[in-house]
């Protein structure tokens, strides 16, 4: 049934495809972002739709009137360098596990998207629609177990669709909390009822997915996204009124296993989990100081069990960071974006890797500051706040998860390189007519 | 129960296929019009889908039809 309704719709896509490219990309976006051929079992969950929208875009951009332009700005240097880097480790890797190669050329599909985007979503009708699809590809998973959750009264544990970057708990409850801000933006925009209560609907669904994760991470992105809001906001008092009846909301719904786990963060150093991240941490360290320029591949520590052993007896030197010894049974994760980076391809791709998420920042902060006397460009001002409150949630609750090449964070990143390149192109059209 | 939010979602994502598609053949700077239509400003009131076929007071003829 599913397969059927797939193929179908399939048949409908191409044309639209090739008559637009930008659906094109909307459907790349919602295929990265979905992973439908989890949900068929039949001929259609064989079929390759990331690929099959990619090459039909591509196709799309070479045959369309309109002219796609490729602009370096120096987020997109910087992401080149980044991926230079990560070539380069992948090539000098301290393991030759086939893993390397699969999730390099992973994140070269990541980051061909990110390019595309630049080239082809610039509108600010083509942003809205890529927001729109975010919400409903990612918005997808987090619907339908929030209402499991509900349905079981609380006793769902909420994972996300099992092979995918979002599988982990702790990742779902990332992937969740970086579409509430974007649901906000649309629910505000969004001219028709119907749509406006769609959203809002699924804002209060993905909030409770992520206390349904019982992610401590989640909850420390919830309160570092709703204090970025506070802080940021010209209405404190409104904010707090509409920000604590729903946090209160929230924890009302949540289950006493939610609360058990939660008071787990104030014991930190006695958490088991907790303490086997520093130790994941301590090892990506360890091969960064052996690897410092290019480090030791992607999945440095956790692809292979040898060099995880290897490494093992290495991390003495941080013993001033009290942990147990690590595990010799199995090889973990790096369990944060930044120790990923640095492990996986060193001091140098940890240092562009951050230069690419401070750059998208000052981005939205431009955008925002360019348009707060432009009533015409309020829409970008906000847009680029609600992405900017995405980022804060990668940033803090990303902090202790390995999420560094998540295929929704460098899309976010190029729509703040597209928000400031439509300022910008109306600051100097202001600047030209003013001198003029 | 996930069969029917996929087919929900495949439906959702052709109307925003359509609605993006159609919007983009409009001349610039002319709002998009549609269920997926935006506001200029986030101010603007709020409007449903839903067509009237009351006429206005003000239009009526002089027998009250």
């Amino acid at each position: 049934m599913r397969d059927l309704l797939m193929l179908f719709a399939l048949i409908g896509m191409i044309p639209m495809i090739l008559k637009k490219p930008h659906i094109g990309v909307l459907l790349w976006a919602w295929t990265a972002l979905l992973g439908p051929n989890n949900l068929m079992y039949g001929i259609a969950g064989s079929i390759r739709y990331n690929l099959l929208f990619a090459i039909l875009t591509f196709v799309s951009m070479i045959i369309n009137r309109e002219k796609f332009k490729f602009r370096m700005g120096a987020i997109t240097a910087i992401m080149f360098l980044f991926v230079i880097v990560t070539t380069i480790s992948t090539y000098t890797a301290i393991t030759d596990a086939e893993v390397v190669k699969s999730e390099w050329e992973k994140f070269l599909k990541v980051v061909v998207f990110f390019v595309i985007v630049g080239m082809v979503m610039t509108t600010r009708l083509r942003l809205h629609s890529l927001l729109l699809i975010f919400c409903i590809s990612l918005g997808f998973h987090g619907f339908a177990e929030a209402l499991k959750f509900l349905a079981t009264g609380g006793g769902h544990h909420i994972f996300g669709p099992g092979k995918s970057i979002i599988g982990d708990n702790n990742h779902f409850a990332l992937a969740m909390l970086m579409l509430l801000p974007l649901t906000i933006y649309l629910f505000r925009y969004s001219k028709e009822k119907v749509v406006r209560v769609s959203l809002i609907g699924l804002f209060v669904l993905l909030s409770i997915a992520v206390i349904g994760t019982l992610s401590r991470g989640g909850l420390l992105g919830m309160l570092a996204v709703g204090g970025w809001a506070l802080l940021r906001s010209n209405k404190k008092f409104v904010a707090i009124i509409l920000l604590v009846p729903l946090f209160l909301g929230l924890l009302a719904l949540a289950p006493d296993k939610w609360f058990d786990r939660m008071d787990t963060i104030e014991e930190a150093d006695q958490d088991r989990s907790f303490m086997g991240r520093v130790i994941s941490w301590k090892m990506a360290t360890a091969v960064a100081l052996d690897h410092p320029f290019f480090g030791g591949g992607f999945h440095a520590i956790q692809g292979d069990l040898d060099i995880w052993l290897q490494y093992s007896e290495r991390i003495h030197f941080l013993d001033f960071i009290p942990t147990r010894e690590p595990d010799t049974k199995r090889a973990h994760a790096a369990h944060s974006i930044y120790f990923q980076v640095l492990g996986d391809h060193g001091f140098l791709g940890l240092f562009l890797f951050l230069l690419i998420l401070a750059g998208a920042w000052l981005n939205t902060f431009h955008v925002m500051r360019h348009t707060q006397r432009k009533p015409d460009l309020k829409w970008a001002g906000d847009m680029a706040y609600a992405v900017q409150l995405s980022l804060v949630a990668y940033c803090v609750s990303g902090a202790a998860l390995s999420m560094a090449y998540f295929d929704l964070s460098y899309g976010l990143i190029a729509v703040t390189i597209i928000l400031r390149r439509i300022v910008n192109q109306r600051l100097a059209t202001d600047n030209a007519r003013r001198s003029f | 129960m996930e069969a029917i939010f996929f087919l929900l979602d495949i439906i959702v994502l052709y109307l925003i296929l359509l609605w993006s598609l159609r919007a983009d053949f409009q001349p610039p700077g002319e709002t998009p019009k549609g269920v997926f239509g935006y506001k200029d400003n986030p101010d603007e009131p709020t409007v449903t889908a839903r067509v009237s076929t009351r006429r206005t007071p003000g239009k009526r003829g002089k027998d009250g039809s």
